[in-house]
């Protein structure tokens, strides 16, 4: 199981890197940060 | 009565080949069928001991061809599909429920929603599982992904060396509304089995603190930046495996023709002691070449200045067995 939060100031950057790892290591993208580890965004 | 019986047998698929009023009658016709069988079995009571492989899938066969109903010819399909399924050979002798339980006792009612109780019902293990084609296609899925994945191969185990065991999980997966999504198993390592200094050295598993995370979701909420979250599928089978180990080809997947043979892993599997670390090791390896800088006080997390601006990363890797 690995979670991962991404986050930054440039959204072209971070979509980049979601592309790049979702090739790489078959990420699933989950989009919005909802729950993580037990904390809630909201 | 139209919505009792979509409840009763719910949205995946439907037990019943005849008529929508009465939901439960074409299952009790089969189970009438299986009380049969039951009855057959029963005159024959050394069926189940302990014999040799091929004697005992000629025995169940044969027992099975003897009646000729509907029922025992789905068993029968079943087991010639068992026996030659895509080149992967099964050994363990199959049992069926079935033949061991009957209810006819129930009231139709009740019979009904004890069909789709037992329906849901996740095996313990591999001798409960093997039989059920859903289970065995789910199986093979998942030898199929571990050969591609070249998790392993064939090897003799050396002399001085011991090898350690596996065992199927399995675990029926649901989506948000109750429904069944999808039949999933999972072959683990017995990593209890391992031993310190030979099959595994360093365990110890950077987690994210808590701080951290709460730290960086502050900080994107302050600054106004977007949160994405993502997550990794068999995220272990990915890890890389420093320690030379071995272990017993999987229940039900036993190469016949190589009975002596042992796998050699080569990726980490699930159960194996070392399996999270080698994960965040890869996938930290990964971030640094990207160009990512790491902090001594903060192994989860992963910083990246462009000349647009900033990219933050942080990494959880936990253990996870279906998550029970």
């Amino acid at each position: 199981m690995l979670d991962l939060i991404i986050t930054g100031d440039n959204d072209a950057d971070i979509f980049d890197l979601k592309k790049l790892l979702k090739q790489k290591f078959e990420m699933k993208d989950l989009r919005g940060l909802r729950y993580f580890l037990g904390i809630e965004v909201i | 009565m139209e919505q009792e019986s979509q409840l009763i047998n719910g949205p995946q698929e439907s037990l019943i080949s005849g008529s929508t009023s009465t939901p439960w009658k074409g299952r009790l016709r089969s189970l009438n069928i299986v009380d049969g069988s039951f009855q057959t079995s029963s005159k024959n009571p050394h069926v189940d001991d302990e014999s040799s492989d091929s004697e005992k899938s000629v025995s169940e066969e044969s027992r099975i061809l003897s009646v000729t109903t509907p029922g025992a010819r789905m068993a029968k399909k079943a087991l010639k599909t068992l026996n030659n399924n895509n080149g992967i050979r099964r050994s363990t002798q199959v049992k069926y429920l079935v033949q061991r339980l009957t209810y006819d006792g129930f009231v139709a009612h009740h019979y009904a929603y004890m069909v789709r109780v037992i329906q849901e019902v996740e095996p313990t293990c591999f001798e409960q599982a093997v039989g059920n084609l859903k289970w065995d296609n789910a199986m093979d899925e998942e030898m199929v992904a571990l050969d591609a994945n070249v998790t392993w191969e064939l090897v003799a185990l050396p002399k001085d060396k011991k090898s350690i065991g596996c065992k199927w999980l399995y675990k029926i997966k649901h989506n948000a509304d109750g429904s069944m999504s999808r039949y999933k198993t999972r072959l683990v390592a017995k990593g209890y089995a391992q031993t310190y200094g030979i099959d595994y050295e360093e365990t110890y598993n950077l987690v994210a603190k808590m701080t951290t995370i709460r730290t960086i979701i502050v900080m994107a909420a302050t600054k106004g930046w977007s949160l994405h979250q993502m997550d990794v599928k068999n995220a272990f089978l990915h890890g890389d495996l420093q320690e030379k180990m071995y272990m017993e080809q999987p229940p039900g997947y036993v190469d016949q023709t190589h009975l002596n043979l042992v796998y050699r892993l080569k990726k980490t599997l699930y159960g194996l002691k070392q399996a999270p670390r080698a994960w965040s090791d890869k996938i930290g390896q990964y971030f640094v070449t990207s160009g990512f800088q790491t902090f001594n006080a903060n192994f989860s997390l992963y910083v990246k200045k462009t000349d647009h601006g900033i990219v933050v990363i942080v990494i959880y890797v936990g253990l996870d067995y279906h998550r029970r």
